[in-house]
């Protein structure tokens, strides 16, 4: 929902001054030709334009920050376990626990350590470079989430067919990134050059991934008692 | 001397400029529970040798209040504070105490980018063997007794020192396996192995708090060989000044197993007594293993190996025994129903030929647990204990040396 409702804002923000926009639908599917949800898929114009906007800051609207993307730590499980964002923009954990929980991100440019007591929620410092962010509490080892940052407005998640849709501002060259972090490739991602037209029924690609994604870790813990400490 | 007072405030200031979280939590167990055994049997807890911590009969019991602090502070510093407390099961009352069981500060840092993280723990604490004592006040969600295996270490096992642990964990690499090694080096554990010894092998859910006693069973040698023993074991007395060793080596795949391996040495001078308490070399190897079968079924087993002997001052071995033990228990859980069935092996080999002291025994125990959840802190649960053992040493009070022990137990339980 709140995707849907980030979505229509970068709709509104950036798609609605420009006359021409363009809808892309990308179809993610496996070696076995069925949908893959949740891949994360980014377009990057090659030639950056002058009238596309990249975010630099967090823009502030009432409460909520445009482009903070909201982490839930639920039942000890970061939900979303995959998130995409943009470069400039920050991600707000929501723990929906009745515990502590201590977030950190060590790996890559990104780095983040603190704690969230139960029902609060924090914001990371805004992240300023693209990769990726790989999450764990270190309270509960078995809790792991990702955020891909990326440095484009125009980016989406497949939904359970496989399918994602995105707006752009206008046709032309993008680098098209299909990522996931379970994706056993180099970088966790493929990509390919596509040209986007100004007809709008010509913009549908299907890419097909080389291989098999690698199992999804379970976030939860082998025993599962409520009161467990340590030992 | 000025700027020393001045840099060590400011040090504690920025100490203090951490918040630290206060956790409280806590357990409270009650049992109604009836033991059926010979007339007159009385618990190893009274001194006796009877297996159960309850005495034969029925009754009712406070069989855990546990209390737990945590002060955990942003840094990774936390402290630990962990108290006990029984009453009832035992006619003589010996049975009703209330302290700590455990008391520590430990330090666990972010892990790298690869995956490495170590932690640091000093004070008075578990050492990592038991796969069943993992909730609150350490006591164990499966069952309302802990194994025979685990129930020693709640007994007579209690590190004073410090432990390295050094974690690898998988994920950072995309593997979906989690490795750990503890190295830890203690005091205060010399005369372990003394109660194994003379009561051998029994099924409760006491932990013997820090300050207390144990109470040495009436064999013939206490009048013989063994007149200088003190008629309580303390099981937490330094005697030597040595550190003993414990090393554990772990390793998890995904959250479906998890495999520990160590050895235990608490590296005594078999030299020494002191006011009826001797020194006792313990050395035991362990294993654990805790697999998911299938959804919601898991197997968890432990076993143990190990020598524990003392001597007198001219330097023959007086007690001297094996010791062994394994248990298996499956357990099934679903919605708020979990039940658990136990089958447990044991053995306690005498070794040495001190007459009035035939700490030979062997055993096999099995249980069958079902646990109720009522609401997310409150849990009824009802337990059937059989024990079938063979124990020279009941020969001493006159009691079948072959017995059958049975328990039945109901408890509420509340986890804070």
């Amino acid at each position: 929902m709140l995707r849907l409702f980030l979505l229509l804002l970068v709709n509104v923000v950036f798609v609605i001054p420009m006359s021409l926009a363009q809808q892309v639908k990308v179809e993610v599917i496996d070696p076995n030709a069925i949908g893959v949800e949740h891949m994360v898929v980014y377009l990057e114009p090659v030639n950056k334009p002058q009238n596309v906007v990249i975010n630099s800051k967090p823009l502030l609207v009432e409460k909520h920050v445009v482009g903070q993307t909201v982490i839930a730590q639920k039942d000890k499980a970061f939900i979303p376990y995959i998130t995409v964002t943009q470069k400039g923009q920050q991600l707000s954990f929501q723990n929906q626990d009745d515990i502590t929980h201590h977030i950190y991100s060590v790996s890559g440019k990104n780095r983040f350590s603190f704690k969230i007591k139960a029902g609060k929620e924090k914001s990371s410092p805004v992240l300023e470079h693209t990769g990726e962010v790989a999450m764990g509490c270190n309270i509960h080892d078995w809790m792991s989430g990702f955020v891909l940052v990326v440095d484009t407005p125009y980016y989406a998640q497949t939904d359970d067919n496989g399918i994602a849709t995105l707006d752009l501002a206008t046709g032309g060259e993008y680098q098209l990134v299909v990522w996931h972090p379970q994706l056993p490739t180099k970088n966790y991602q493929i990509a390919q050059l596509i040209t986007v037209s100004n007809n709008d029924e010509d913009n549908e690609w299907k890419i097909k991934l080389p291989v098999h994604l690698l199992a999804i870790p379970e976030q939860e813990n082998q025993d599962e008692f409520d009161f467990l400490e340590g030992y | 001397m000025k700027n020393k007072t001045l840099t060590i405030a400011l040090l504690l200031l920025n100490f203090n400029s951490y918040a630290v979280e206060h956790q409280f939590k806590g357990l409270i167990d009650l049992r109604l529970y009836s033991v059926d055994v010979i007339d007159k049997s009385e618990s190893y807890l009274a001194g006796n040798y009877g297996k159960y911590g309850f005495d034969q009969g029925s009754g009712i019991s406070l069989a855990q209040l546990g209390l737990q602090y945590h002060g955990n502070w942003d840094n990774g510093l936390s402290a630990t504070i962990v108290v006990n407390g029984y009453a009832g099961g035992i006619e003589n009352s010996d049975n009703e105490a209330i302290g700590l069981t455990e008391a520590y500060l430990s330090y666990k840092s972010l892990p790298n980018q690869n995956g490495w993280r170590y932690k640091v723990k000093g004070g008075v604490f578990y050492p990592q063997i038991s796969m069943e004592n993992i909730a609150t006040a350490w006591s164990t969600p499966y069952t309302l007794t802990s194994s025979s295996l685990n129930t020693w270490i709640g007994e007579e096992m209690r590190s004073t020192g410090l432990e390295f642990t050094l974690d690898k964990l998988g994920k950072f690499s995309k593997s979906d396996h989690d490795f750990s090694l503890d190295v830890s080096f203690f005091q205060n554990n010399d005369t372990l192995g003394a109660m194994l010894a003379w009561h051998g092998w029994t099924m409760g859910s006491r932990q013997t708090l820090i300050h207390e006693k144990l109470i040495v069973q009436p064999f013939f040698a206490r009048q013989g060989d063994l007149k200088d023993q003190a008629a309580l074991s303390d099981p937490f007395i330094e005697l030597d000044s040595k550190f003993g060793g414990h090393i554990v080596g772990r390793w998890q795949y995904k959250n479906t197993a998890k495999f520990n391996i160590g050895y235990y040495d608490n590296n005594a001078n078999a030299d020494v007594v002191e006011n009826g308490q001797y020194t006792w070399p313990t050395k035991f190897t362990h294993l654990g293993l805790k697999v998911k079968l299938a959804k919601k079924i898991e197997l968890i087993s432990q076993y143990m190996q190990g020598n524990t002997y003392m001597q007198s001052p001219y330097g023959n071995k007086v007690v001297d025994t094996d010791f062994k033990n394994g248990f298996m228990m499956l357990r099934k859980y679903w919605g708020d129903h979990h039940i658990a069935i136990r089958f447990e092996k044991f053995s306690v080999d005498d070794l040495d030929q001190t007459v009035g002291d035939n700490n030979n025994e062997s055993g096999e125990a099995f249980t069958l647990s079902y646990r109720y959840r009522l609401n997310k802190h409150s849990f009824i649960q009802t337990e059937y204990n059989y024990l079938d053992s063979t124990r020279a040493s009941r020969y001493y009070l006159w009691q079948p040396i072959s017995l059958v022990e049975q328990q039945v137990q109901l408890a509420f339980r509340y986890y804070l």
